[in-house]
């Protein structure tokens, strides 16, 4: 290369980057924008949709789902600003986030109920202050689950079903539903308001339609029945709230995500059939102890454990004053103790 | 014999007063006592949460309250009425059964806006009122707001009582008043009860129903509304709840704590109100004109006349809201008349 070619080059060079330099100084927070934090964005919705989500399903640890959840949400929700809003996964994270502030107004309930038992109003009335905030706080974080669902898409409960190409769309679309139905069970607790659509019910029930009832471990079917024992005149003629809850029950034991429990035992706890409950809860720690939980959604079934074990220990409380005893979940304090062990004639020893 | 006698005296004495220390001392045995809700949809239902909310408050009062749910009014009602509760959360309509002058509260038209209302309310909590509370050993301890009740129709051409005529009515049949109107008027009563009312109407079997704001989204009744029908903006009646009590259950004095603790409860109450009727779509609303409105203020209070006379509603109890009308619109024809 002759020199006179090489000094050009150069000078080519120099233009090239002084070009650029210049364009990033004036554009600098554009280009920011749109080369580094969309693409960090695009890579960390990825990364979650693809890896986090199954890794974490696979895990059993309810709290450290519930922390990720808590302490991630702002970081990858704020990735909406400079790309496309990562709300089926929104759906998720919030869902699950309310989940903590449940586990929260839990502990404040059973407090509430040991001070009612001890005739302790003052403690009472606090606990149950502190209990209601929590729930809304928790209303608040599954309401925004479900307006996640909605702005991904659209509203749920219309004339036809979104296309759920997928397994992740069609478990973020279960998700949701969930997330909704909890927003309006949340808030009704908490005695507040904090604008949950009283319609929320009645489109779950239809939406639930959407999903395959086999693929999803009975939990479709479970949702629909659920609503039609908690909503004045929706379980349709000839059909049988209870008879569908039983049915998918199977279908949860067998697949071994037992997430229908929940929803059964709700559904009775609403009608106030108490002898259904303890059944539900009995069938429930039978089935995890005869067969783990299905690796891939590990996080569903601890999940259902929690809420059927919150149920357990609010029954607990109420009657005996502590929660379920440790490997007690199943069994109730005033359960007959039959035992076949013979025993001894003592009147020769004495 | 006069010792026996003076002994009894002091017998007594010491018994009351044991009694009354009991009623209001935290730390001594609170007394069980059942209260029976009636919340449409049941245990995780708002009414049963917000009565929840009550418990810590009659504990200091000296009262456990074991709250117990039912999505049935009637068995709910009936169960209190057999004492198997000792309390009971019902709606103004099937409380008149225990108190003629509270369930007649919610009679025909009788309320025509929210601050009537919150005036009727605020006067029957003073201390005074508590005679008109009692009827036997019935106590009401406590109305809670539930909001105006409208009437919905499928078709919004039907914007006149003539044109009601024949048309089918959902209907709460166990309430004579209800009945009553709905034939005044020339329509058909279907039987109909708070579980199965917005089906009827959503899926056509009849043309109207009558229902409080608070149902219209959950029960979706705008299902029904929608395409061309609307929600008639004209206060029908006020609905409420009412805590009734078996008296002799409860300490002395009880009934007028609830009755004050509810009181401070009604901002709540018309939040719910306020934020379900907001709910209502502005172009659902039909607009019925000044002078019309007039004319259904003229019928219905012809109505709650003869239901008085028959029997229905109480004469007093019309009378007081007569006057609470007449406090905020002195101007009415009904103020020189006294017919109520």
């Amino acid at each position: 290369m002759s020199q006179a070619a090489f000094n050009n080059k150069r000078k080519g060079i120099i233009k090239l980057v002084t070009i650029t330099m210049v364009t990033f100084v004036f554009s600098g927070c554009s280009m920011i924008n749109h080369m580094i934090y969309k693409t960090t964005g695009m890579v960390l919705q990825g990364y979650t949709e693809e890896h986090i989500v199954p890794f974490t399903l696979e895990q059993d640890d309810l709290e450290m789902g519930c922390a990720l959840s808590e302490a991630t949400t702002p970081l990858l929700m704020s990735f909406g600003r400079v790309t496309a809003s990562p709300d089926q996964i929104g759906t998720m994270l919030y869902l699950s986030a309310g989940t903590c502030e449940e586990q929260r107004a839990l502990e404040d309930e059973l407090r509430y109920l040991r001070a009612i038992k001890e005739q302790r109003p003052d403690e009472a009335e606090d606990a149950l202050i502190a209990q209601k905030r929590h729930l809304v706080k928790a209303a608040k974080r599954q309401f925004e689950g479900w307006n996640r669902l909605v702005a991904h898409y659209g509203e749920p409960g219309g004339a036809e079903c979104p296309e759920l190409d997928n397994e992740f769309d069609q478990f973020i679309w279960l998700a949701g539903l969930l997330s909704g139905l909890q927003s309006l069970n949340s808030e009704i607790q908490s005695t507040s308001t904090i604008g949950v659509p009283k319609n929320i019910a009645a489109k779950v029930e239809r939406a639930a339609g959407c999903l395959e009832d086999d693929a999803w471990w009975g939990a479709p079917m479970a949702l629909k029945a659920t609503v039609w024992a908690m909503l004045p005149g929706a379980e349709p003629q000839g059909e049988s709230a209870w008879e569908r809850l039983e049915a998918a029950d199977k279908k949860g034991i067998k697949a071994r995500v037992r997430l229908t429990h929940v929803l059964h035992a709700l559904a009775a706890y609403t009608k106030g059939d108490m002898e259904r409950v303890r059944n539900v809860i009995r069938a429930h720690a039978e089935a995890i102890q005869k067969k783990p939980a299905r690796p891939t959604h590990r996080l569903i079934d601890a999940i259902a454990t929690y809420n059927i074990q919150a149920l357990s220990d609010r029954l607990w409380t109420q009657n005996t004053g502590h929660r379920t005893p440790v490997g007690g979940l199943g069994t109730f304090w005033d359960d007959k103790k039959e035992s076949n062990v013979e025993t001894i004639e003592l009147d020769d020893f004495l | 014999m006069k010792q026996i006698q003076q002994r009894i005296k002091a017998a007594a004495v010491v018994a009351a007063s044991t009694a009354a220390f009991a009623s209001f001392n935290v730390n001594a045995d609170a007394l069980d006592r059942k209260f029976c809700i009636f919340d449409p949809i049941g245990n995780n239902g708002p009414l049963f949460n917000v009565m929840k909310s009550a418990k810590p408050a009659a504990l200091k009062w000296g009262v456990n309250l074991e709250l117990s749910a039912y999505t049935d009014e009637k068995i709910a009602s009936e169960d209190f009425k057999a004492g198997q509760c000792d309390a009971v959360l019902l709606t103004g309509t099937r409380a008149r059964e225990y108190n003629k002058f509270t369930g007649s509260l919610e009679a025909l038209g009788a309320i025509p806006g929210d601050q009537e209302m919150q005036m009727i309310l605020q006067t029957l909590n003073q201390p005074k009122a508590s005679q008109l509370m009692t009827s036997g050993n019935y106590e009401i301890a406590g109305i809670l707001p539930a909001g105006a009740i409208y009437l919905f129709l499928r078709d919004r051409n039907i914007n006149s009582v003539e044109k009601l005529q024949g048309k089918k009515i959902a209907t709460l049949d166990y309430d004579q008043a209800s009945l009553t109107m709905v034939r005044h008027v020339g329509a058909s009563v279907v039987g109909a009860s708070s579980a199965n009312f917005a089906g009827k109407f959503n899926n056509g079997s009849v043309d109207a129903a009558y229902a409080p704001a608070v149902a219209y989204t959950p029960l979706e009744l705008y299902k029904g509304v929608s395409p061309d029908g609307g929600v008639f903006d004209y206060k029908l009646a006020q609905m409420n709840f009412q805590i009734v009590i078996h008296q002799d259950k409860f300490p002395s004095g009880f009934g007028q704590k609830v009755r004050e603790y509810s009181a401070a409860r009604y901002t709540e109450a018309y939040e719910i109100v306020s934020t379900a009727e907001a709910e209502i779509k502005p172009e659902h609303w039909m607009r019925p004109k000044k002078e019309e409105v007039e004319g259904y203020d003229k019928l219905l209070r012809e109505v709650r006349i003869s239901l008085r006379d028959e029997g229905v509603y109480d004469g007093k109890a019309l009378k007081l809201m007569r006057k609470v009308r007449c406090k905020t619109n002195p101007q009415n024809a009904e103020c020189a008349e006294n017919r109520e």
